[in-house]
């Protein structure tokens, strides 16, 4: 008969014990594979809103910018970097930024900032913090006539300004001269961290380019969207071939915000590790399982084996019915953990209220995102499904070998 | 410490509109005055101590909540691009000395023997430790350019013949005021006081000129106060204690090298 | 018989099945064990990263310092609150705190300026010896700086060169020193990195005229005292005029991550629990179930139901000490070594959470709650899981029970 028929069969002669097995395995998986997936969601989830708030999962800058940041070091083509880009298409969107330091004023006071020059036909749709407005409105297509900018509740309140309220921006132009301009508010936000409520302006490209003294086809930084964030790596090494020879710089996120990147790793290895030991421990019980199991058949095992059996397809039976409460096990813990995943991927966990504010965690002056929706991918399945087999595999090792341990004759004339 | 001398040290010799060089004192209009007469009542004040180039000696007295301070300046300027300030008195900052060259700004310290050069997130900083801030230094409206302008008021007040000017900044003037309000006399133009509004209408600062003498062959005020209106008891005070115009200066006096004389 | 002799003696008649239980319940003890002493250590990472690297345990500032972090808003109780936190046996450091300009010619940047006592400092926290450069400032004052990791990149700055500061004194009058950097601090947080440049106390006297006057006081009893006890002691000699904070409050996002985790190793201690509970009641099952015939008798003996089920309990006690002390035994020494050899995170970086750095290596943290909570934690759920086969033992009908086969 068919091996694993027949370990199956085994299995259910104890339908109990075989239960608890199970229950025990399904629910370490399950509970490894959402907390794997929330995890996930939350480092995946903060890098991307830093992406599509800043410069893109790729950055394009002038290769002296990094060291020495000033606006007369610019990507001299926007043009050239949207042509690159329309030929990968991994690369959603692209968006030029113009970026400088200056200070802006108001009757009240002013303070020091770093302004952001962004297309708000793009961005309205991209980034987060066109999301996060409390006040008015992001920019919009129009605000570049207007001069309209939003800023951070912080600065405003600093600054006594409120929707409406003009303030004035200096800072220095590609000649390094100093210049000024006009703004007005027309939207206040507030993203959670303090550096940026307080310190970030974001106005439309065009303003800033006219400022700075940019012309339509340069920017301080080209950002590159991509639509799968997994096929950075590939990506990147496109782009860095396609413009080698120009004057730029090709970088990956991770460069430009170190924090963010070792908060990631870090995490990623952190949560791997727990989860691997609770796997662990709920497999274990699976030695218990099959050694009682074991135990219990010795006398079956001791007639089996007089009567011919071969050692080894005794142990292989041992052994297929440890690997399978393993897959069985798994492959209900993976479904359970799979749809709790996707449940809360869809409803979200939102834990705004429970943080005061100004008290949400940042890393790298960007706060993490506090409304957590799992994501779960094939990898994180395959991780969980395939240690708990590997796991399940080694554990067996020791009731099989002891499986066919008995002294026959003695076995058999015990009662 | 917010700006309170904005147009003062600009106004030292920053622009020099063409009609303003050699100033004398327009006779007072009798008709309604036109938008152009008006303009030239703005200009005239904007340019109430600059020339083709001057060199001026002033003291300024500095009252703040934690502390009194006098400093005596010299001052040198020429046309409406370079500008060069060095500090006299107290003897902590004898020889401190700013410069402006078009829009750029260094700033010199004798002790360390350093020239540092204004970066542009450091404007709200205040100069040597006074209300005026680095962005005044550098950059200039011109009244009569930035806002338009009614005759709000003539007539006497306090004993003297005065006019009013309402500004209304222009849509896209780089100015953080919402409204100023210039009192001239009506007899020579010269300035009694400018206030400073925000844009909810408060006031926020107020320039009052007094002591009209005569320096640098014109009848000018000589004494400033600069007074905030949101920190009660703190003021600045500025005083000509010589003017001298259109005198010769050398380029060379506005260079970087001079700054370490 | 004493039924604990009875209890231990049952236990030995099937000795497979009760190593193995013996077994997986020592694992997962050890497991516990080693997981709380991680938990707590990485607790402690953080939170002395806020503490060691810069804040300390407690700050003191004077009440009108918060808002605009003015350099009239001083601190006069600072030397009082030093004597007594020392008299105590808490380290204390006075810090003034002004604002400037550093330029090193072409490059300038405004700094956050920290007027220390090196020595106090040095005894206070990890900081002094945060080192990427150079060295910290030596007990003798001398126009010396240490910048932050990424001030000194901004500035192109690098150990032996001389920057100029330009502040403005407390008299309102501009004060300019040359400075010497003696140091480049390595990675502690955006906070510090970026804006802070650290001089001697007294050069920061003569720069800026404050004549001894002091903004900060910090205070550590690095983890000897409870946070509460070092806020008492500032704040009896402080008054209400002054502000006592914990790091807690001075670094709430950090704050919040620590109070994260520990709910999430809650949480995970839980499962654990769980999972190792519900292998312990396979175990039991079974031996309740081999047992049937066995109860039946006694039952039939005379022995009553309550009888049976202190049997069955007293048998799954001992199974269950054993085991759990055996495992917490293992944890505790795999805890030890983890904490003298930690877990190195630096390959990922510099980490830094909430604008606060800390240092890369994962230290294990042994405390008494970290193993007995585990072992007793596991004693009880070995227990528990040994009530439902002891009642089904206890209700049988001895007659069923003894034709049971």
């Amino acid at each position: 008969m068919n091996l694993v028929k027949l370990a199956w069969r085994n299995l259910l002669r104890n339908k109990r014990r075989t239960a608890i097995t199970l229950v025990s395995i399904a629910s370490g998986c399950a509970f490894a594979l959402f907390v794997i997936a929330l995890m996930d969601g939350i480092h995946k989830k903060t890098i991307e809103d830093a992406a599509r708030m800043l410069a893109g999962q790729i950055t394009v800058e002038h290769p002296a910018y990094r060291d020495a940041p000033g606006p007369a070091l610019f990507v001299p083509s926007v043009g050239a970097m949207q042509a690159v880009a329309s030929k990968i298409p991994e690369i959603e969107s692209v968006k030029p930024l113009v970026a400088g330091q200056g200070m802006v004023a108001s009757a009240a006071g002013s303070v020091g900032v770093a302004f952001l020059g962004v297309d708000p036909a793009i961005e309205g749709d991209v980034s987060p913090l066109a999301r996060h407005m409390v006040r008015g409105r992001f920019l919009v297509p129009a605000d570049a006539d207007a001069r309209g900018v939003v800023v951070g509740t912080k600065l405003a309140a600093r600054m006594h300004v409120d929707l409406g309220n003009k303030v004035v921006l200096t800072t220095t132009d590609v000649h390094g001269e100093v210049v000024e301009e006009l703004l007005r508010i027309v939207g206040i936000f507030s993203l959670g961290s303090d550096a940026l409520d307080g310190g970030l302006v974001e106005m439309p490209l065009a303003v800033s380019r006219r400022v700075i003294g940019l012309t339509d086809d340069e920017a301080t930084q080209v950002g590159f969207l991509l639509g799968d964030p997994d096929s950075e790596e590939q990506v990147i090494a496109q782009v860095r071939a396609m413009v080698a020879g120009q004057p730029v710089t090709v970088y990956s996120w991770a460069t430009l915000l170190p924090a963010l990147a070792s908060w990631e790793a870090s995490g990623t290895r952190g949560h791997h590790v727990i989860c691997g030991v609770v796997i662990f421990l709920a497999s274990f019980t699976i030695l218990n399982t099959i050694l009682m199991s074991v135990l219990e058949r010795k006398r079956e095992f001791a007639m089996l084996l007089a009567l011919g059996t071969s050692p080894a397809r005794l142990r292989a039976q041992v052994f297929i019915e440890s690997v399978l409460l393993g897959v069985a096990g798994c492959a209900a813990g993976l479904a359970l953990g799979a749809a709790g995943a996707l449940a809360a991927a869809r409803h979200g966990i939102d834990l705004r209220d429970s943080v005061k504010d100004g008290a949400a965690p940042t890393v790298g002056n960007l706060a993490v995102s506090l409304q957590l929706r799992p994501i779960l991918t094939l990898g994180d399945v395959v991780f969980v499904g395939s240690l708990v087999l590997i796991l399940t595999m080694v554990i067996a090792i020791y009731p099989t070998l002891r499986s066919t341990r008995i002294h026959v004759a003695n076995t058999l004339r015990a009662n | 410490m917010r700006v309170l001398f904005a147009t003062v040290l600009v106004a030292f010799s920053l622009a020099s509109a063409p009609h303003a060089l050699g100033a004398e004192q327009a006779p007072p209009a009798r008709a309604e005055p036109t938008q152009a007469d008006l303009a030239a009542i703005l200009d005239y004040v904007d340019d109430l101590y600059s020339s083709r180039s001057s060199h001026t000696a002033v003291t300024m007295h500095v009252v703040t909540e934690h502390a009194t301070r006098d400093m005596g300046m010299e001052t040198w300027s020429k046309g409406e691009d370079r500008f060069l300030v060095r500090i006299l008195t107290p003897e902590k900052e004898a020889g401190m000395a700013t410069l402006k060259s078009g829009t750029n700004v260094w700033n010199y310290f004798p002790k360390i023997n350093q020239v540092t050069k204004l970066s542009a997130s450091l404007m709200n900083a205040g100069w040597m430790g006074s209300h005026v801030t680095n962005g005044d230094i550098v950059k200039h409206n011109r009244m009569s350019q930035s806002y338009t302008y009614v005759k709000s008021f003539e007539g006497d007040r306090e004993g003297q013949g005065v006019m009013d000017l309402t500004l209304d900044p222009k849509p896209n003037a780089a100015v953080v005021w919402g409204k100023v309000v210039v009192v001239v006399r009506r007899s020579d133009r010269n300035p009694v006081q400018i206030r400073y509004y925000d844009e909810s209408k408060a006031l926020a600062q107020t320039w009052a000129f007094s002591d009209i003498k005569r320096l640098g062959g014109r009848d000018v005020p000589t004494t400033i106060k600069v007074v905030p209106a949101n920190k009660p008891g703190e003021f600045t005070e500025l005083r000509y204690r010589s003017m001298e115009l259109n005198v010769a200066l050398d380029d060379a006096l506005f260079s970087q090298r001079s700054l370490q004389k | 018989m004493s039924p604990w002799r009875l209890a231990w003696r049952n236990l030995q008649r099937n000795r497979g099945r009760t190593g193995i239980s013996v077994l997986a319940l020592a694992v997962s003890t050890t497991l516990l064990v080693v997981f709380h002493g991680m938990v707590y250590g990485l607790d402690d990472l953080v939170s002395r990263g806020a503490v060691n690297l810069g804040v300390g345990e407690v700050e003191v500032h004077a009440k009108a310092y918060g808002l605009d972090q003015s350099i009239y808003a001083t601190l006069p109780t600072a030397d009082a609150i030093v004597e007594r936190a020392r008299s105590r046996g808490i380290d204390a450091a006075r810090r003034a705190l002004g604002g400037g300009l550093l330029s090193s010619g072409e490059k300038s940047s405004g700094v956050r300026i920290w007027g220390v006592d090196p020595a106090a400092e040095r005894a206070l926290g990890k900081l002094p010896s945060h080192l990427k450069a150079g060295s910290y400032l030596p007990d003798t004052n001398g126009n010396r700086v240490v910048l932050g990791s990424e001030l000194a990149r901004i500035l192109g700055a690098k150990v032996g060169d001389r920057l100029a500061l330009i502040v403005q004194a407390m008299d309102a009058s501009t004060s300019t020193e040359m400075m010497t950097v003696d140091g480049v601090l390595e990675s502690a947080g955006e906070q510090i990195d970026g804006t802070v440049a650290i001089i001697d106390r007294r050069d920061f006297d003569a720069l800026f005229g404050t004549d001894g006057k002091v903004h900060e006081v910090a205070l550590s009893s690095h983890f000897q005292l409870p946070e509460e006890q070092v806020v008492a002691v500032a704040k009896s000699v402080a008054g209400d005029a002054a502000d006592v904070q914990t790091w807690r409050a001075v670094l709430p996002a950090v704050a919040n991550v620590v109070d994260i985790t520990r709910s999430s190793a809650g949480l995970f201690s839980f499962v654990f629990f769980a999972a190792a509970g519900l292998g312990l009641l396979n175990t039991m099952l079974m031996a309740a179930t081999e047992r049937i015939r066995e109860y039946g008798i006694l039952k039939a003996l005379g022995a009553t139901p309550w009888r049976i089920l202190t049997d069955v309990a007293r048998e799954a006690f001992l199974l269950g000490s054993l085991s759990a002390c055996a495992g917490g035994a293992v944890g505790l020494a795999a805890v030890f070594a983890l904490e003298s050899h930690g877990i190195d995170l630096s390959k990922f970086g510099k980490l830094s959470l909430s604008g606060v750095g800390f240092e890369s290596v994962w230290r294990a943290h042994a405390s008494a709650d970290g193993v007995l909570v585990p072992v007793l934690g596991m004693l009880l759920v070995t227990v528990a899981a040994s009530l439902y086969p002891a009642l089904k033992a206890a209700r049988l009908e001895p007659v069923k029970a003894i034709a049971h086969v």
